[in-house]
């Protein structure tokens, strides 16, 4: 499945980054395709483009801050947790969007 | 694992911390270039024996270079001064959005200028961004004026009322607790400044880059803009404490510690010199015991610092920042000595023939799904 994720914390330079690479990983662990954008210290990075949407099974906001273009995700299957949760428990994050995809 | 149908937005307390966060988030980086252009000036000028570059009268001093200086202070206070606006602006956009951020700027302004500082600034952004949240979903418009809504009764509407809540209703009462606030702060001394950095340092060293440590952080950096220094003098020294102390001990006992933190220790070595508190986190993950120690450490770095009497000015706990600071000899002996302590207390908690894998696993939280 192609899960697109967004990872931000408030100052965006340690937590941001190491979500982004724990969802990552986890995820391909888990047979996905990943794509993370991080809204970090240096704005929107990495971005995920109408193309990625149009693909996207779902998305996962791991967010501490408010997200920047929210409305994109309007209507897509959304997991949201805070931006340590997928360090923490990347597998839980994982084994709950599969569930919900698995639900529609 | 549970399921969460429905329920459009996060629990309410999450969405304020969430929303406080993203104010701070933007406003940090004018903080850090205010108080830093203000110290090079104030560091500039103490050369020239001047302690109050922002005088008007330098601006026509002998010197260029004082002349200069005087000039980065101005520049400095104009950065600070968007301070307020900023948090409020982006509080308002984490709760309303994009048409949030002009009626939170605005009634961050009038906060600022209303005298109610950090404390009316994060009210006005949450007013702002619940007047227009509401103006949003309840104003209903016919399909030909949809556009309205956003261009026009949003801005006006969110930004009259927003000033007119922050000036009518909550402007004084708040104007008067920040005051009130303030003085007891100022009026501080002896003993009472030192529990009080006690406070702070324990609460920034407790978690880490967590909640606890972001309210002690966000607090101390918000009383920087009304002069008061001491809370931030304690937060800076504190961030780093705990990951150069641990990253120390895994330097110098390297046996001591499992594989993966001798690893750990090096970043976190590195990330306390630059003034990251994260660095410490794979310690706490591996051993939650070391907490104790952390807190104590940080607890006792600052309130050395403050109560030998190191002022840090400048929301700058790196290395790059040490020499910015008043004392700054005694300011570094704190940090070495918090360090210290942490370094030896390491030695209690990691005893090298632990496998860490004793821990039980944490338990992951219920986590929000659903369209």
């Amino acid at each position: 499945m192609f899960i697109v994720c967004v990872a931000a914390c408030p100052t965006g330079v340690a937590h941001t980054y190491m979500a982004a690479e724990a969802l990552e990983m986890t995820g391909k662990q888990r047979g996905h395709e990943i794509k993370v954008e991080t809204q970090g210290s240096m704005g929107v990075e990495n971005e995920i483009t109408a193309e990625d949407l149009a693909r996207a099974d779902a998305v996962i906001l791991a967010t501490d801050v408010a997200v920047t273009n929210r409305e994109r995700f309007d209507g897509m299957v959304k997991l949201e947790c805070s931006v340590a949760d997928p360090i923490k428990f990347g597998d839980a994050v994982f084994e709950a969007i599969e569930q919900e995809i698995a639900n529609g | 694992m549970a399921k969460f149908k429905g329920g459009s937005g996060p629990s309410a307390g999450t969405e304020i911390k969430n929303a406080i966060m993203t104010g701070v988030s933007w406003m940090l980086p004018f903080v850090i270039a205010g108080a830093v252009l203000m110290g090079i000036a104030r560091i500039g000028a103490s050369m020239y024996g001047i302690d109050n570059i922002w005088d008007g009268s330098h601006a026509q001093a002998a010197s260029v270079v004082v002349q200069l200086l005087h000039k980065f202070d101005g520049f400095g206070g104009m950065a600070l001064s968007l301070m307020l606006p900023v948090v409020a602006g982006y509080i308002s956009f984490a709760i309303a959005n994009k048409p949030g951020l002009a009626p939170g700027m605005v009634g961050g302004l009038l906060a600022s200028n209303l005298g109610t500082g950090f404390l009316g600034a994060l009210a006005a952004g949450f007013v702002a961004g619940y007047i227009v949240r509401a103006l949003a979903t309840h104003i209903k418009l016919p399909k030909a004026l949809a556009s309205a809504g956003p261009i026009f009764i949003l801005p006006v509407g969110g930004t009259l009322l927003t000033c007119l809540v922050m000036a009518f209703i909550i402007g004084t009462p708040l104007a008067a607790l920040n005051h009130g606030m303030e003085s007891w702060l100022m009026s501080m001394s002896g003993a009472n400044k030192v529990i009080l950095a006690a406070v702070v340092g324990g609460m920034v060293g407790f978690d880490l880059g967590g909640p606890v440590n972001k309210a002690a952080v966000t607090t101390a950096m918000a009383l920087l803009a009304s002069g008061i220094y001491d809370p931030n003098t304690a937060a800076q020294v504190a961030i780093i404490v705990p990951p150069i102390g641990l990253g120390v001990a895994t330097l110098l006992w390297a046996k001591r510690f499992p594989e993966s933190l001798r690893e750990a220790g090096k970043a976190s070595t590195l990330m306390g010199l630059i003034g990251v508190s994260e660095g410490a986190i794979p310690f706490a993950l591996s051993n939650p015991k070391i907490i104790v120690i952390n807190v104590l450490g940080s607890a006792v770095g600052a309130a050395m610092a403050v109560g030998l009497g190191a002022v840090n000015h400048a929301p700058i706990s790196g290395f790059y920042g040490w020499l910015a600071v008043d004392n700054w000899l005694i300011y570094v002996l704190s940090i070495a000595t918090g360090s210290a302590i942490i370094a030896f207390g390491s030695l209690l908690v990691f005893r090298g023939d632990v496998p860490n894998e004793n821990k039980p696993a944490a338990v992951a939280p219920k986590f929000k799904v659903g369209r």
